[in-house]
């Protein structure tokens, strides 16, 4: 599979599942998956099973995905991740995230300048990473 | 010949200058490379994106979409994407006189004309031409993030729905590789223009790759459509940005170096006459001595 946005190539690699954000909910696709061209809408991306690393995920907001004969792209326009990051720069934007979601950040909430099914997103993100599980516990 | 304090002085200003321009040479490498490797990595995404394009277009039911209409509207809108600063060779001045066309063009055939200005030296010329830009883009410094060129490409996408315009261009310095670029308009809208583009640009595609298998669409071609349209536009926007700025800087890089080098030069030839007049001074001072002691005997 193939992950492009238009400033990066993301990732490029086998992987046995994938989980999308399809624009009418998840979508997962295994070996032999129909042909299919479909959009995808505010979600979390998963990859499972990639040879030789841990699983990848990714938060998108909108754009495509095509499978044909076992390949498959997708288009993005950004994406979120914690690959590449340093383990500082995660815990800060994970245990942001989540005191979004507890609700302490309501009035930033309300004014709109950080998103809340974003940050739910990336609490959702992290769990499934296996990171920061004990802050996870911690604010909840 | 010219007195040594003066050659001293106009060496310590060449000086000067070969250590600004080393500079602006280096920030703008730093910032070149940079901008180059998102430009290198983004070539996939617009090969897919192209592909996608293709495959919508040349579907066996024809799509129908009001952003693949004729254009209702005589109006043009125009992106002019230059630079802050100066000293980077001709890149703005090749773009002027493709402005200069377009200016003369849309006069001849009567077709208004509204300018949307990015870059100060942009607006320092729209200045001196009396025109007046329709709008600026001065939230981001120098290549939009992927949310500014989304608001960006709607709000065109909608002016063009409207009727408002009737295409959208965006002259800009396009990358092509780093031993070329370009100045040249891009259409943006109508979109088929711009899918004819993205096609034809796109050097990696495999041709064999395309085939013409049916394949499962959710949700239906046109819906598909809109959303790839949208996308089309607002990455492309995002592009030009993206290959104006890496233009900017490489014509920076090239143009700067060159003056660093000149200076250089300068600087080793005054150092020549510098060396050479004091020689002078001493030989001359020397002789007076010499001339005034054979006096006194």
């Amino acid at each position: 599979m193939i992950l492009l946005t238009p400033k990066a190539k993301l990732l490029d690699c086998r992987a046995g599942s994938l989980i999308v954000p399809a624009h009418d909910g998840q979508r997962g696709i295994l070996r032999n998956h129909c042909p299919m061209l479909a959009t995808l809408s505010l979600g979390l991306l998963q990859v499972r099973e990639i040879a030789g690393r841990p699983d990848a995920f990714y938060i998108l907001e909108g754009g495509f995905v095509r499978v044909t004969e076992n390949h498959v792209t997708i288009l993005a326009y950004d994406a979120v991740t914690f690959e590449g990051l340093d383990k500082e720069s995660i815990e800060q934007m994970v245990s942001e995230a989540q005191s979004v979601v507890v609700g302490k950040e309501y009035i930033r909430v309300q004014r709109r300048e950080v998103d809340i099914e974003r940050s739910r997103l990336i609490v959702r993100m992290a769990n499934l990473a296996g990171l920061a599980t004990e802050q996870a516990g911690g604010s909840a | 010949m010219a007195h040594t304090r003066q050659i001293l002085g106009r060496r310590r200003a060449a000086q000067n200058i070969s250590k600004v321009t080393g500079t602006m040479e280096t920030i703008s490498a730093v910032r070149y490379r940079q901008y180059y490797q998102q430009w290198a990595e983004g070539l996939a995404f617009y090969d897919a994106l192209a592909q996608l394009a293709y495959l919508m277009v040349t579907a066996e039911e024809p799509i129908v979409h009001p952003l693949l209409e004729a254009p209702k509207s005589t109006t043009h809108a125009l992106i002019v994407i230059g630079s802050d600063r100066g000293l980077c060779g001709a890149y703005n001045n090749d773009l002027f006189r493709q402005l200069d066309t377009h200016i003369k063009m849309s006069n001849r055939f009567g077709r208004s004309l509204r300018i949307y200005a990015k870059g100060r030296k942009v607006l320092s010329y729209l200045d001196h031409l009396k025109i007046e830009p329709s709008g600026v883009y001065e939230e981001f410094a120098e290549a939009p993030s992927a949310s500014q060129a989304a608001a960006i490409g709607d709000f065109f996408i909608e002016q063009y729905r409207s009727g408002q315009i009737g295409r959208l261009g965006i002259v800009y310095n396009r990358f092509f590789s780093p031993a070329s670029q370009k100045v040249q308009t891009l259409t943006v809208l109508p979109v088929i223009d711009l899918i004819d583009d993205l096609t034809t640009r796109s050097q990696i595609i495999w041709p064999w790759e395309q085939n013409f298998e049916d394949f499962f669409v959710t949700p239906s071609g046109a819906e598909i459509f809109e959303t790839l349209a949208q996308m089309i536009v607002r990455t492309s926007i995002l592009g030009c940005f993206l290959e104006a700025v890496t233009s900017e800087h490489l014509s920076r890089v090239v143009n700067m170096r060159n003056a660093t080098d000149n200076a250089d030069e300068m600087i080793g030839d005054l150092t020549k006459a510098y060396n050479r007049a004091r020689q002078g001074q001493i030989t001359t001072e020397l002789l007076d001595i010499v001339s005034g002691m054979n006096a006194m005997q």
